[in-house]
């Protein structure tokens, strides 16, 4: 706790913005992990200490899985980039507010977007240290165990060296989701947002599970099919992002009741969340939500402005599609304050000749792009 | 695990029987007037085998009532069919059975009362194939 508030302290934002600050903090240290060599290359047990924002119950497995944090920065990364991948075209597109000094969005309020982004994220982690399980990169996990499914046919082999979807998910449970159960980090008096982030964490992961799946190949002398392998493979961390979106859109609001659960806001009755943890830790098994749906507290904000208390960037400078009725539209994305329009031109070479003998002469040529920008 | 108290755990207690001169009688009785605490052994750092089972066992001396609670990495540890926790007025005693690689971490032993908080942790190492 005294490094993340000595943190706060350094950083000097509002009170607000606490929480969230230590968040974005851990992902975006660690995210920074894939594209520094130098922390990257060592395994040396010092590294925990220059990763800022990391809770202590995650320093102490930092310390002790140190092999692990290269994958889990590369791993966030991946997750930051689809998530923002997944959003260019939306009012929030899952950018860093301009001088933070943060990679990765910042989240104040429990909105859906909130949701996909901590989805994302243990989903990204769990996925690149599986795929690194299996490549035989850390010392604390091989190849997939995982028995043949019923859907391989008798005749195609098991045993190819697969991804550790298991491996992965259960270590980005332990690393990710400690921050929201460690006690010197209690949420201050909002133990439905961690509620919220353990759910959400929860299904971002179920849905790589549920999306990992035999792949097999043929070997044989020129395409014949003599010997069929198969072995558990990871989705592309694109599929995921979908599918992951389509969440995004369908994401249940809940709310925390009086016994410290959550529980489902529709139409105006209320159902127990499926295998929520309740205050005493114990998972409890209810109709209601499926575990692989994102759930939110909060309404999301319009996303126009910039709004420091928030961590919303705001819409103005982006670029819009003129007459497009959808998000990435400038009716839309600029939120009715209107646009410039912009001719770009740029010079390249073009309508090149080969003459005799030997060179190609070409003739430059101004192209003009025009480009509509939200005020 | 906690029977034999290392060295820096004597020391430990030696203190604070010091600090606690004032409270307690040299019988080691708890003075009729003021509350305290103070923990009877030290948790030792462990490297285990997969699969083996390792017993944590945490005792401490003071006014009772006294709590204990147990974490890992910081965080309370969820009890389960494999992860089991026995508390009697002066001691609790962690299970793990069937050790996996993602046992190891830090694991504290926290122990308190109206007189204060005390703590001991180990760390169970990355275990071995």
């Amino acid at each position: 706790m005294r490094r993340a508030f000595g943190l706060f302290l350094l950083i000097g934002y509002s009170n607000l913005l606490v929480d969230a600050i230590i968040d974005v903090a851990w992902w975006s240290s660690v995210a920074q992990l894939s594209t520094s060599p130098l922390l990257a290359s060592s395994a040396a047990r010092s590294q925990c200490t220059h990763l800022k924002g990391l809770s202590p119950g995650q320093s102490q497995i930092c310390e002790l899985f140190s092999d692990h944090m290269p994958a889990v920065g590369t791993g966030a990364h991946n997750a930051i980039q689809e998530c923002q991948h997944q959003f260019r075209s939306h009012r929030w597109n899952c950018s860093t507010p301009f001088g933070s000094g943060y990679i990765g969005p910042i989240h104040q309020l429990g909105t859906r977007e909130a949701a996909f982004t901590y989805a994302i994220l243990s989903a990204g982690v769990a996925h690149e240290i599986g795929k690194r399980c299996k490549k035989g990169e850390l010392s604390s996990c091989t190849c997939s165990q995982e028995p043949k499914p019923k859907e391989v046919e008798d005749d195609y082999s098991w045993g190819g060296c697969g991804d550790n979807v298991d491996y992965g998910s259960r270590f980005s449970r332990d690393f990710i989701d400690i921050r929201e159960k460690e006690e010197s980090v209690k949420r201050s008096n909002d133990n439905g947002r961690s509620l919220m982030n353990r759910r959400n964490n929860e299904a971002g992961r179920k849905i790589l599970k549920r999306h990992t799946k035999p792949k097999c190949k043929c070997h044989g002398v020129s395409g014949a099919c003599n010997l069929k392998t198969c072995w558990m493979q990871l989705p592309a961390i694109r599929d995921i992002g979908q599918h992951l979106l389509d969440k995004y859109r369908t994401a249940k609001r809940v709310q925390i009741n009086n016994r410290g659960n959550l529980q489902l806001l529709a139409n105006g009755n209320e159902y127990p969340v499926n295998r929520i943890a309740g205050k005493n830790g114990s998972e409890r098994k209810a109709r209601g939500v499926p575990p692989t749906d994102l759930v939110f507290m909060d309404d999301s904000p319009d996303y126009c402005r910039y709004d420091r208390s928030l961590g919303t960037v705001g819409t103005e400078g982006r670029h819009c599609k003129r007459g497009s009725s959808g998000a990435e539209g400038c009716d839309a994305l600029c939120c009715g304050r209107g646009y410039n329009t912009l001719t770009l031109e740029t010079t390249a070479k073009c309508k090149c000749k080969f003459e005799w003998c030997c060179k190609v002469v070409c003739q430059t040529c101004v192209n003009s792009t025009r480009v509509d920008i939200c005020k | 695990m906690s029977t034999n108290s290392t060295e820096s755990s004597i020391e430990k207690v030696t203190q604070q029987k010091e600090e606690n001169d004032g409270d307690s009688r040299k019988d080691g009785l708890p003075s009729t007037s003021r509350p305290y605490i103070r923990l009877a052994s030290e948790l030792r750092n462990l490297t285990k085998d997969l699969g083996d089972e390792v017993r944590f066992r945490c005792e401490a001396l003071g006014t009772p009532p006294l709590t204990f609670s147990w974490l890992k990495n910081q965080a309370l540890v969820e009890k389960s069919r494999r992860i089991k926790i026995k508390t009697r007025e002066n001691s609790s005693r962690l299970v793990i059975q069937h050790l996996d690689v993602l046992d190891s971490g830090y694991y504290q032993c926290v122990v308190s009362n109206s007189a204060a908080s005390v703590n001991t942790t180990s760390v169970l190492r990355k275990l071995l194939a």
